[in-house]
């Protein structure tokens, strides 16, 4: 019984971990995308992800 | 003649006397003092010199468009700076900046120091992958921001735009917002290398105490409040100094994304002397600034350093 609180705590904990460092990490991934898209994509209007 | 050979030997003997003699410990002290010395001498050349050449420029009337009208002033610059009005709006700046991205970034650094806490793959996987931002340059943290936050082509900025959440100039373009955007993208940067000072600080804290707390039954945020805060004080305030120096000096996020703009909402103090210096050529402003940055920063660093010692003054009582 004193078992699923803790399990529940464990996977909230993680789910904010992951999501601040998707976060964290997302300009990144931006830049990495980025690098190897052609300039029209770049500055395509609206803008997309376009990955 | 007998007398004249014991004169000499007499004279012979005080010359040996006096003669300093190289013992041990003298090699040894001279050995350690030219081990010392490039040390020494670097420091002298790289940091003591130019500090000093500073405070002899802000004495000056000097600009590098005239440099044969160079006229000793006094202090002269000092007062000029006091007197202008976007001087003190830059301290201004600078102190709005450096308070809210430092205390920011202490508020989650803390919160995600605590959630690495536990040692596992999982966690230890995600902090090398947190650490991440921290190695990307200043500059180019600013470039891919104002990238990503540019209302016409960025990818955030034209859905934040569309989506009525900033004004068609765009977060960075707006006097009202582009100080609190700049103090995020700092947080985004630097928020990492907090939450390592941090986490390095609560897996140092002893274990016993904590457990003892949990077996008599204190609950998480008793544990938190009553013994984990108090003890990781001295490793607060240490992060807090790093931050505060940095912070206060930040330059190349700006530059890179306002430039000071819009108007001279985000004009902070390095980025006014940088702009006296090499785009007004009058050094003597230049280093007057320069000057006083040193001066506030050590002084931070003396507040700091009393706050670190009765922190942990207290945290060793208890």
């Amino acid at each position: 019984m004193s078992r699923r609180p803790a399990v529940h705590a464990l996977v909230f904990q993680r789910a904010v971990l992951l999501l601040a460092t998707c976060i964290l990490l997302a300009p990144i991934a931006w830049l990495i995308t980025t690098a190897y898209k052609p300039s029209v994509d770049i500055f395509s209007f609206p803008p997309t992800l376009g990955l | 003649m007998g007398k004249q050979i014991e004169l000499s030997r007499e004279s012979s003997g005080s010359l040996i006397s006096t003669k300093p003699v190289m013992t041990f410990a003298r090699y040894r002290r001279l050995f350690l003092v030219l081990l010392c010395a490039p040390a020494f001498v670097y420091v002298l050349a790289v940091a003591v010199w130019p500090l000093l050449q500073g405070v002899y420029f802000s004495l000056y009337k000097y600009n590098l468009m005239r440099p044969a009208s160079r006229a000793f002033v006094g202090l002269q610059n000092y007062r000029d700076f006091w007197a202008d009005e976007a001087a003190r709006g830059a301290i201004i700046t600078t102190s709005i900046f450096t308070f809210s991205a430092v205390t920011l970034e202490l508020i989650l650094g803390l919160g995600l120091a605590l959630l690495l806490w536990r040692d596992s793959v999982f966690e230890r996987a995600l902090l090398a992958l947190l650490l991440i931002p921290v190695t990307v340059t200043p500059v180019a943290v600013g470039l891919i921001f104002r990238a990503l936050l540019a209302p016409d082509f960025g990818v955030l900025g034209y859905y934040f735009a569309e989506w009525g959440l900033s004004g068609p100039r765009g977060f960075l373009g707006n006097p009202a917002t582009a100080l609190w955007t700049l103090v995020a993208i700092d947080a985004w940067e630097w928020t990492p290398l907090v939450t390592l000072i941090l986490l390095a600080g609560l897996k140092s804290l002893p274990t016993d105490i904590l457990e003892a707390a949990e077996a008599d039954g204190a609950t998480l945020a008793q544990r938190f409040r009553l013994i984990i805060l108090p003890m990781l004080l001295p490793t607060i305030f240490l992060a807090a100094v790093l931050r505060s120096m940095d912070a206060f000096k930040v330059f190349d996020i700006i530059f890179a994304t306002t430039n000071g703009g819009p108007g001279d909402a985000t004009n902070t103090m390095m980025l006014f002397a940088v702009k006296e210096g090499l785009q007004f050529f009058n050094i003597g402003r230049a280093s007057t600034v320069a000057n006083l940055m040193i001066v506030c920063i050590a002084l931070f660093s003396v507040a700091f350093v009393i706050l670190i010692r009765g922190a942990d003054r207290k945290a060793n009582e208890r």
